[in-house]
């Protein structure tokens, strides 16, 4: 049985001021195995951001539905942990009090909370910045923070919707390999968002590519690169083969 | 969302000193000019040396330092009943669509009734002592405190609460670990503009029916056309107001340092 099931699942939103209905996601099937990194690829309105807030049960689709572990996905909850686009640590608390939210919700006592959140903040390399608040950090280092956060109370899946980017390139590559040894570590599943082919390729071990209007998966295929991955890997003929095949589905290999 | 907009306006008036108080030193410049030049009758506008004159016979000879100790007590009183009424109101309206579906209407409309419309009939209710001063200042500031905190807890950005939902927060997670903290520094600037309206209904209380306050001696002062008080009465409000409101705001810096851009 796959970890997480996607059966037909669609979203359409109610027209707005007599408009047309939004069809922001045709029926989708999808079926994700334990410890797969998958990396959702599509332009800007393919609906991609909207099947992850489905999956984090953020919103309710139309038709089909969203099981994991073969139980049904309703609300949000503490086992599907989101990485958000936009900064949403929570500026009020420190770097260490954002990581521990998830802990403290669940009623994790307070020496055990301290425990992983200072080995948390090792392995996202943010020593010497636990007591430090959101707004004094650099947006790579924020983002470090909330990938810490959702995966620091040991949540079955991990959703991330383009966590990099807004950040430059270097420092989104950089962050990319980090995603990679913390996937790799952990051995969570995680279902990832990006715009970006080579972040697509370079992450996954399945990739799926959507496309806008109609907004639909096109394709859904393994990243059969050997692992473990270093950045140089991206000037390989078998990934530039990946990337070459993404172009084309997305409709985007002609010349000019 | 005030308390950040103050922040980025300290950044912008890095004017000189004297300029910034250039408009204070004109303002006493031009009355004085008008008033001791003769330009205006003593008997409806006192100088400023009149003023400062009747304002120490006022402290030392008339115990006005007890007016003024009752008058911020009274102001005090009403406006943290007013605020220990009003902010959890406002925070459960703010949170709770059918809380504030329930409400709104209300408050709206009561927020609209002036406070010193209802003081006849408060002196009906509860004669002219100090329940009847706390009553104004209650009414005029509680719907106030409501209406805007509601607005503050409804307006804590989407995404800050779907990320607690995706960290197993629960209702009373959100309200208590995301809402609340998430809007405190607005409520506090909102309680701090409101203290600045109390101080109006409170004058007003005590210039209708009252035996001590400093709305009391204003009064008091007309019937002997003492103008040189009554200024130095409007004038003791007025740093009264400067020093809360800049206590206030120290107190948000020091409370809600993440809050200043």
């Amino acid at each position: 049985m796959s970890k997480l099931a996607i059966e037909g699942v669609s979203r359409i939103f109610p027209p707005v001021r007599r408009g047309m209905p939004t069809h922001a996601l045709e029926p989708t099937t999808l079926a994700v195995a334990d410890n797969d990194f998958v990396t959702i690829l599509g332009p800007s309105g393919c609906g991609k951001s909207t099947l992850l807030r489905l999956i984090a049960g953020l919103d309710q689709p139309t038709t089909g539905k969203i099981l994991l572990d073969g139980k049904p996905v309703s609300a949000p909850g503490a086992e599907r942990g989101m990485v958000f686009q936009s900064y949403t640590l929570f500026p009020w608390l420190t770097v260490a009090d954002n990581i521990a939210f998830g802990l403290r919700e669940k009623g994790v006592p307070a020496p055990q909370r301290a425990k992983v959140v200072h080995e948390w903040v090792n392995r996202i390399g943010l020593a010497g910045f636990e007591h430090h608040h959101p707004k004094q950090l650099s947006g790579g280092m924020q983002q470090r923070t909330a990938i810490a956060r959702a995966f620091v109370h040991d949540p079955k899946l991990i959703l991330m919707d383009e966590p990099f980017g807004a950040l430059d390139a270097l420092t989104r590559e950089q962050m990319n390999l980090e995603m990679l040894r913390i996937w790799r570590e952990s051995g969570k599943t995680i279902i990832f968002v990006t715009h970006s082919i080579q972040e697509a390729v370079f992450l996954a071990s399945h990739c799926a590519v959507l496309t806008a209007s109609p907004a639909r998966m096109a394709e859904y295929f393994p990243i059969e690169l050997p692992f473990p991955r270093a950045l140089p890997i991206k000037t390989t003929d078998e990934f530039g083969a990946y990337a070459r095949r993404i172009y084309a589905s997305l409709g985007l290999g002609a010349s000019v | 969302m005030s308390a950040r907009h103050e922040a980025t306006r300290a950044h912008l008036d890095h004017g000189p000193r004297s300029a910034r108080y250039s408009v204070l030193v004109l303002f006493f410049a031009g009355w004085g000019y008008i008033t001791l030049g003769g330009y205006v009758s003593k008997t409806f506008l006192a100088d400023p040396l009149t003023m400062v004159e009747e304002g120490y016979t006022l402290l030392v000879r008339h115990g006005f330092l007890r007016d003024i100790g009752v008058t911020i007590w009274r102001v005090l009183g009403g406006f943290t009943l007013a605020a220990l009424v009003a902010v959890p109101i406002g925070i459960l309206m703010g949170a709770y669509k059918p809380i504030e579906a329930f409400l709104e209407p209300f408050v709206s409309f009561a927020r609209y009734l002036p406070a010193s419309a209802f003081i006849p009939l408060l002196i009906l209710w509860a004669g002219i002592g100090e329940a009847q001063k706390l009553l104004v200042i209650f009414i005029g500031s509680v719907f106030q405190i409501v209406l805007m905190v509601a607005t503050t807890v409804a307006s804590v950005r989407r995404d800050l609460v779907e990320a607690a939902l995706t960290l197993g927060a629960r209702d009373r997670g959100i309200l208590g670990r995301v809402l609340i903290p998430a809007s405190a520094p607005s409520i506090a600037e909102t309680l701090r503009l409101v203290l600045g309206w109390a101080w109006t209904y409170v004058i007003v209380a005590e210039l209708i029916g009252s035996s001590s306050g400093i709305g009391h001696m204003i009064i008091d002062s007309q019937a002997l056309l003492a103008t040189g008080q009554i200024i130095f009465g409007i004038i003791v409000i007025g740093v009264i107001g400067l020093i809360s409101d800049f206590l206030f705001k120290w107190g948000n810096r020091k409370l809600f340092p993440w809050s200043l851009a």
